[in-house]
């Protein structure tokens, strides 16, 4: 069980730090400042709705999904696109 | 009172030749082609498979505002961006300041997203189609990138006005300077549409030069001519009343002296020699010249059969009764046809003309259409005295433009 949980939390920070890698290669900045509770609006220098929406484009390309439409609305925290991306890698398994 | 004088300050290029006015230049002047295979997609099943390609590894992607969203935009905005950075910088002007505003002639604008947009929707969804498909494509995108970049509050124009259209940007801002409106302009053309939907669309009409030979195409002037070869470019002055350039001390190029348009008395496509004329006598009148006055045409010829024939039919009515005729030269042959960036283009290097005091050669041309006999065209780049020249652009729909341009004094 412990190890389970070990694993569970292993695979969430590679999960967070392969999303934070491909913000960083979307908006062509070092962005490894960024944490679990960062904004997705406000801690990223230059970010605006259209360019939001690009983002998500991307990471869809980055991790083979398709995201929801209006998705862009739930997304407050990186954890939250982190959760939502995992989410949809176990639907897919 | 006496008017008030438009002067360039400042030249930025993009084009087939190079990314600069001194690249336009030297490429002209050494009869150098900018023409080759089309290289942005696989142009097999067209009859033409040759374009005048901006080298875009050229193009230095300034960082400054906008620059990420800058980079989404189709090129036309990229490279009006890029050729407006370039002018401000030559001129020393501070377009953040008051007085001044931005004008630029775009014709199709962004037609390779629109392209490249409905083949994602179709291929990958609706939901695939980027948030920057219609900012990246409407034409007005490449004035407004420039007045956002610069922090520029006052009033922007974008004309569209089909192959004129960076000609009559240029003469709206010529017509704001000396109405007292405006001290200052950035106005040119911009137009980047080498995509599959306008070679479909121009080989429909006919339009296309199918030569599949780089050094041969386009023709214009010559007996052989056969159609145009699609090009690309933007060409963006800093235009001012002469006593702000002056009052700051900036280098001057030349003097914008006189412009005219008008339009119709034909079909879609076709140039009226007598409305072409006019359209010269116009702006030739507007800058307080005569025709005799004129030592070289920067004609619009592109290589089509008819429209060449009909542009040098127009100079030979306006220069019948002068006391002597000008030198007519088309640029086309080295840079193709850049569409709504043909006359900011001509107007970049009639300056570079004034300035070296040759007339460049209208390259590919070698055997003389016999109607044209006495009309005296630059088969060889011509060294002579060069204080002003004719700047033509005309579109589709009839629109005729015509600039006047003067030597700096």
């Amino acid at each position: 069980m412990q190890d389970r949980q070990e694993e569970r939390g292993q695979a969430d920070r590679e999960l967070f730090e392969r999303v934070v890698r491909h913000v960083g290669e979307f908006v062509e900045a070092d962005v490894s400042y960024l944490t679990p509770d960062s904004h997705l609006a406000s801690s990223i220098e230059g970010m605006s709705s259209l360019k939001m929406i690009e983002m998500l484009l991307y990471m869809e390309d980055c991790f083979g999904l398709d995201f929801d439409e209006g998705v862009v609305d739930k997304f407050e925290k990186v954890q939250d696109m982190v959760d939502y991306i995992r989410e949809l890698q176990e639907i897919r398994k | 009172m006496a008017r008030r004088g438009v002067v360039v300050t400042g030249i930025g290029i993009v084009c087939p030749l190079g990314a600069s006015a001194d690249d336009l230049w030297q490429g002209l002047a050494a009869g150098r082609s900018g023409i080759g295979p089309v290289t942005r997609f696989d142009p097999s099943r067209f009859k033409s498979r040759l374009a005048g390609e901006v080298d875009e590894a050229a193009l230095s992607a300034a960082p400054g505002p906008l620059h990420f969203e800058i980079r989404r935009m189709s090129a036309f905005v990229r490279y009006a961006v890029f050729a407006a950075d370039r002018a401000i910088e030559d001129s020393g002007l501070e377009p953040a300041a008051d007085g001044g505003g931005v004008c630029l002639g775009v014709s199709m604008g962004g037609l390779p997203n629109i392209e490249a947009g409905v083949l994602t929707q179709e291929r990958r969804g609706v939901h695939k189609t980027s948030p920057f498909l219609i900012p990246s494509l409407i034409p007005s995108m490449a004035t407004s990138m420039i007045a956002l970049r610069h922090g520029i509050g006052q009033e922007q124009v974008t004309i569209t006005g089909a192959c004129a259209s960076g000609c009559q940007a240029l003469g709206h801002a010529l017509r704001e300077i000396r109405s007292g409106a405006r001290t200052w302009m950035i106005a040119g053309g911009s137009e980047a549409v080498i995509t599959p939907i306008t070679y479909s669309g121009l080989q429909a009409m006919g339009a296309l030069s199918r030569s599949e030979d780089p050094q041969r195409a386009p023709r214009p002037f010559d007996r052989d001519r056969d159609g145009l070869i699609v090009g690309e470019a933007a060409a963006v002055f800093v235009l001012e009343d002469r006593a702000h350039a002056e009052g700051r001390g900036a280098v001057i190029y030349g003097e914008l002296a006189g412009y005219a348009a008008n339009s119709g008395r034909e079909d879609i496509t076709g140039i009226s020699a007598s409305q072409a004329a006019a359209c010269m006598n116009g702006a030739i009148a507007d800058a307080g010249l005569t025709a005799g006055d004129v030592d070289c045409v920067f004609a619009q010829a592109s290589g089509m059969v008819q429209g060449d024939a009909a542009e040098l039919e127009a100079v030979r009515l306006v220069t019948a009764d002068a006391r002597r005729r000008p030198v007519v030269t088309s640029i086309k042959g080295n840079t193709g046809y850049t569409f709504g960036a043909n006359g900011p283009v001509n107007l970049a290097a009639a300056l570079m003309a004034l300035r070296h005091q040759v007339v460049p050669a209208t390259l590919h041309l070698e055997k003389t259409d016999p109607s044209f006999v006495d009309v005296d065209i630059a088969r060889e780049p011509r060294p002579t005295e060069v204080n002003r020249c004719v700047v033509n652009a005309f579109g589709f729909g009839g629109i005729k433009t015509s600039l006047i341009v003067s030597r700096a004094k």
